[in-house]
């Protein structure tokens, strides 16, 4: 009888341990619903998408989501014209994004980062990224245009520009931050310290892949998005309100683009619109094309070597975070309206935008990584002594060694969380407005992406077009400038 | 270990002061002495019952606020901006403003044109064709008085960051002009800024 309970007490023990494991795997996924949403994209379906995020009356049911869904689904709506429930998701995400010096001196930030060392990242709440705030007062500022709410959109534009001129300082300051939390880990015994620097040593090349698909020669001051620039100096141009055009605020913004831009030809565009903004006499159709899908982050394993801790282990891996470049679509889009015709410049590459900041922190998640691996493997190991000195039967042992580095397996995961629908680029052209009401996009080699029918007028217009995927729909907005009343879908 | 402590230890002292936020607005709840009193980064009804107040007395200190064949200026409101971080209505500051100005007894606004214009000033004249309507009663054309004066201005704020990046500043400033419709000239203009000072950890939105 005792030899029963005996069993019965360890094979409740395996049990638990697999529960454990099997809980922790589910724990801070977001893979399936990742290539849910990009297929949908890729096939077409914006309110196909924006559903998953609206109840049946049509409003915004994001009940209990994280910050990451928050964002997904602002975008989400923002791309199938839903103005008003974007700007709501948007709201609810911003309330999570309002960090801004990133410094550890909070005590739950400090419990956090310990926590998430000895676990790993996705336990943890998503925090955001830094170009993720840009973009999302970027979309806000948009959202209310498109609504035709002037006031609000100033106020998106003002928290754009700030966090534009934040953004670099507050990209330091993570990286910094990061660093040092990696060194009091790093710091806990001289034991682990080795065998830390030997796994590094052995895997290095291997630990690098996350970064290989990164743009190349990427610039801090890249983590601004100069399409937010250049649509703020177009609302500011011509809105209704005459202070807007005050103070020089236009020709900052300008400046900032015409300074700051990914390519000569979204330097040369900044310049352009600052002499049209300034041309009272010609009304004008400003042209922004969202083209393809943005980039994303996927996770890749590494095995270290068991021998560096313990030839007694099962499982010795790591997980890592690798960029994932985005899709684009279009090479080249050109835009005709009337007589005037011209190529829309790309002027925000959301691939720079975006690797700037993975790229300034996967130093300090690889480090992380090992350490964490090589603390929990030391510990595989002494558990799996254990065993092997108390379970009495090599089948039973089998089996709890395997739930504990099933355990570890589970709890090692990289963050693959990020804003996963952001386009993977953003071109911007101005050219007048012409009295024939047909815009013809094209692509470089003159086949048609969309031939709309612009609004009758001659006003200012913005005309604001998205294309996700190369099967997928166009979907096109014109919203007249100054605005003041809800933009049509062409 | 250690240096996490220390680590803690700092945060909690910090965390226990970081949340404070000065204003230079005298009127301002901590400013009057009063205990636990409110403040916050964005502006708080106070702050626009400040500014409403120092702009209307930078009107009134101005000669030009006298008409110079007596009587009371026919004022219209036009755009006043917010051009903050914040959403703010712009009324918290021009309905105590206009309230003020009129008590002095030299301005009058119209509800005719501006911001402030009202339908109803033009729907009743339509009632002239309603049988329905005693005439007599009708309001009359050629009887709604233009505006000589119309104010304009906005609500700006810059935010500025200390050198050690521990706290920012936001700049508020209350920018108002009056221009002389005849002749396109401003005529007098006021400016009252507020500063509001506090922890730079989150955006102050």
């Amino acid at each position: 009888m005792p030899q029963i309970n005996k069993i019965r007490n360890k094979i409740q023990t395996v049990l638990s341990v697999s529960l454990i494991s099997a809980a922790l795997t589910g724990c801070g996924s977001t893979g399936v619903k990742q290539q849910d949403a990009q297929y949908l994209y890729a096939t077409g379906g914006y309110n196909a998408v924006a559903a998953n995020y609206l109840n049946d009356k049509g409003e915004l049911d994001t009940r209990g989501s994280g910050l990451e869904t928050l964002l997904v689904s602002g975008k989400a709506l923002h791309d199938s014209g839903n103005w008003e429930e974007s700007s709501k998701a948007f709201e609810l995400a911003e309330k999570e994004l309002a960090w801004k010096a990133d410094t550890v001196d909070t005590p739950a930030e400090i419990g956090k980062l310990l926590g998430t060392t000895m676990t790993n990242d996705t336990l943890a709440s998503y925090n955001g990224k830094i170009f993720e705030g840009v973009m999302l007062d970027y979309y806000q500022a948009l959202n209310y245009l498109m609504m035709g709410d002037e006031s609000s959109a100033r106020v998106r534009f003002n928290r754009l520009q700030e966090r534009q001129r934040n953004a670099e300082t507050q990209l330091r300051k993570y990286t910094e931050t990061l660093s040092e939390s990696t060194d009091d880990v790093a710091a806990e015994n001289q034991e682990q310290n080795l065998a830390i620097q030997k796994a590094r040593n052995e895997t290095e090349t291997e630990l690098q892949k996350g970064l290989a698909a990164l743009p190349a020669d990427i610039k801090a001051n890249e983590i601004r998005n100069p399409a937010g620039d250049l649509l703020g100096a177009v609302f500011r141009g011509t809105s209704a309100s005459r202070t807007d055009k005050m103070g020089g605020v236009i020709e900052g913004m300008i400046d900032s683009a015409a300074t700051k831009g990914v390519s000569s030809e979204s330097r040369e565009l900044a310049r352009k619109l600052e002499t049209e903004l300034k041309n009272q006499n010609t009304n004008h159709v400003f042209v922004i094309f969202e083209d393809g899908q943005g980039p994303s982050i996927e996770e890749f394993r590494v095995d270290l070597p068991v021998f560096l801790v313990s030839q007694n282990v099962l499982y010795s891996g790591i997980a890592l975070p690798e960029f994932k470049p985005g899709t684009p679509v279009h090479r080249l889009v050109r835009v005709q309206n009337g007589a005037a015709s011209e190529s829309l410049s790309t002027v925000s590459d959301i691939n720079r935008i975006a690797s700037l900041e993975f790229d300034a922190d996967y130093e300090g998640k690889v480090a992380k990584a090992v350490a964490s691996s090589v603390i929990k493997t030391i510990a595989q190991g002494v558990i799996n002594n254990q065993i092997d000195n108390r379970a009495g039967n090599e089948l039973l042992g089998f089996f709890m060694k395997t739930a504990v580095a099933a355990t570890q397996s589970a709890l090692t995961k990289a963050d693959t969380r990020s804003w996963y629908n952001l386009p993977d680029s953003i071109r911007f052209g101005v050219l007048p407005r012409s009295s024939d009401q047909k815009m013809h996009l094209t692509t470089e080699s003159g086949d048609t992406i969309a031939l709309v029918n612009l609004p009758a007028g001659n006003s200012d217009l913005l005309v604001y077009a998205r294309r996700a995927s190369a099967n997928g729909e166009v979907k096109v907005y014109a919203q007249e400038l100054p605005a003041e009343s809800l933009a049509s879908e062409l | 270990m250690k240096r996490i402590a220390l680590l803690f230890a700092a945060a909690m002292v910090l965390s226990g002061c970081g949340s404070t936020v000065v204003s230079s607005n005298p009127n301002s709840e901590a400013n009057l002495g009063v205990r636990n009193g409110f403040e916050s980064f964005g502006l708080t009804g106070t702050d626009f019952g400040f500014a409403a107040n120092q702009a209307v007395e930078q009107f009134l200190e101005d000669p030009n606020s006298n008409k110079p064949s007596g009587g009371r200026y026919v004022v219209a409101l036009d755009d006043v901006t917010n051009d903050t971080t914040f959403d703010v209505d712009t009324r918290d500051l021009t309905s105590q403003m206009k309230r003020k100005m009129r008590m002095s007894g030299r301005f009058i606004f119209t509800a005719s044109v501006g911001s402030e214009r009202q339908d109803m000033i033009g729907e009743a004249r339509e009632l002239s064709r309603s049988r329905l309507m005693d005439q007599s009663t009708v309001a009359q054309n050629n009887t709604v008085i233009a505006p000589e004066l119309f104010m304009y201005g906005s609500i700006r704020q810059n935010t500025n960051v200390s050198g050690d990046a521990r706290k920012q500043r936001l700049d508020y400033s209350f920018d108002l002009s009056v221009v002389d419709i005849d002749t396109g000239l401003i005529i007098f203009e006021s400016y009252v800024p507020i500063d509001k000072t506090g922890s730079n950890k989150n955006f102050a939105w």
